[in-house]
């Protein structure tokens, strides 16, 4: 999330990840540095970690 | 005589290389300049970091991710016996004091972090000016065909060039970009041959072959069999199997014989389900490596890349 909120911040991003535990995809689309779309609508984003 | 006079510059010169040498050595900064990497609570949650360290041989300075949001260090100290770090920073917004207590090895610090609530891991590499950096030695990929070395040197140059976006491009995107049809075997041959050449870039040191070879299609087929092992549940069926990754039967049949030329799952049909187990323990406890993780970034200019 910081590299698109940072040096990807003026683009447009899509994000393919998925659920280590699972097998579930995840896509994120993110538009300069905003997330605007997360599928599945299940999707729980965490941004930072400390 | 005449020998003692032919000596003596020889002797001379000798021990001025070795004072200068000495010299270096002992002047030889092992903090000054910028470290990144990540940081984070657990070996899956990370965020990227970067250090701005000056060390003057007394005082330990700096600042963490330099920049507007930069975050000064407010205490610092550096043992050069023990080779220790410690740092002190407030984190203003959320009003927590950040300690960090590392061990600098060569240009490499690892270490542990916490706050009041929280506590961590770190790792920071230091950066090497492009000017101080000597040019990458031109890999010998002898055995491998024409098509085989263009996809691998595409990667080594953007693994290199993409340094700064954290790049670790896998194989199959290489192979998309120079538009080579999706053959099994030249994506194996490649990925063999990273795998027994881990001497050709960091990224394949640090991230293991794993990460780049494997298509996310291949990684998510390895977590479902080896997350049921894990679980000591019984394996996926070839239907139930394709239907949990999202593909076709024939995918997944697919990805279960590149797993097996990988060395990462086998067959045992004591298993049930599909029949294959992890080939190795690492592969079942797979989390604190990432294997089997994968994060594809599509720009809207269409470059194509992995992170991690």
């Amino acid at each position: 999330m910081s590299l698109v909120s940072g040096k990807l911040s003026d683009q447009s991003v899509t994000v393919e990840d998925s659920s280590p535990d699972g097998t579930s995809r995840i896509r994120l689309q993110i538009e300069k540095g905003q997330l605007v779309k997360a599928e599945p609508s299940s999707t729980m984003v965490f941004i930072g970690g400390g | 005589m005449r020998l003692k006079i032919c000596f003596a510059p020889l002797l001379l010169m000798f021990m001025v290389t070795c004072f200068h040498t000495a010299m270096a050595q002992q002047n030889a900064d092992p903090l000054t300049g910028t470290w990144k990497g990540d940081w984070g609570p657990s070996a899956t949650d990370r965020n990227e970091v970067t250090l701005e360290l000056k060390w003057n041989g007394k005082t330990l300075t700096g600042t963490v991710n330099p920049g507007p949001d930069a975050i000064p260090i407010e205490t610092g100290s550096f043992d050069p016996n023990a080779m220790k770090i410690h740092l002190e920073a407030n984190f203003a917004p959320r009003n927590l004091r950040y300690v960090v207590d590392g061990t600098v090895e060569k240009d490499k610090i690892t270490g542990t972090w916490n706050h009041p609530r929280r506590k961590g891991d770190f790792q920071v590499t230091r950066e090497v000016r492009k000017s101080e950096s000597n040019p990458a030695p031109k890999p010998n990929l002898s055995g491998l065909k024409a098509d085989e070395k263009k996809v691998v040197e595409y990667l080594l140059k953007d693994w290199r060039d993409g340094a700064d976006d954290y790049s670790i491009t896998s194989v199959d995107i290489a192979m998309d970009a120079l538009r080579l049809p999706a053959s099994g075997g030249t994506r194996f041959r490649v990925g063999n041959y990273l795998k027994n050449h881990p001497e050709l870039d960091e990224v394949l040191r640090q991230w293991g072959w794993q990460t780049v070879v494997l298509t996310p299609n291949e990684k998510l087929v390895a977590r479902a069999i080896v997350n049921a092992e894990r679980d000591k549940q019984k394996s996926p069926g070839k239907s139930d199997l394709a239907r949990l990754v999202g593909i076709s039967e024939k995918e997944s049949d697919d990805a279960l014989r590149t797993l097996s030329f990988f060395g990462i799952l086998k067959r045992d049909r004591s298993a049930g389900g599909v029949g294959y187990i992890a080939a190795a323990p690492r592969y079942v406890n797979w989390q604190p490596w990432l294997d089997f993780q994968f994060h594809r970034i599509t720009l809207s200019s269409g470059r194509i890349f992995c992170v991690n």
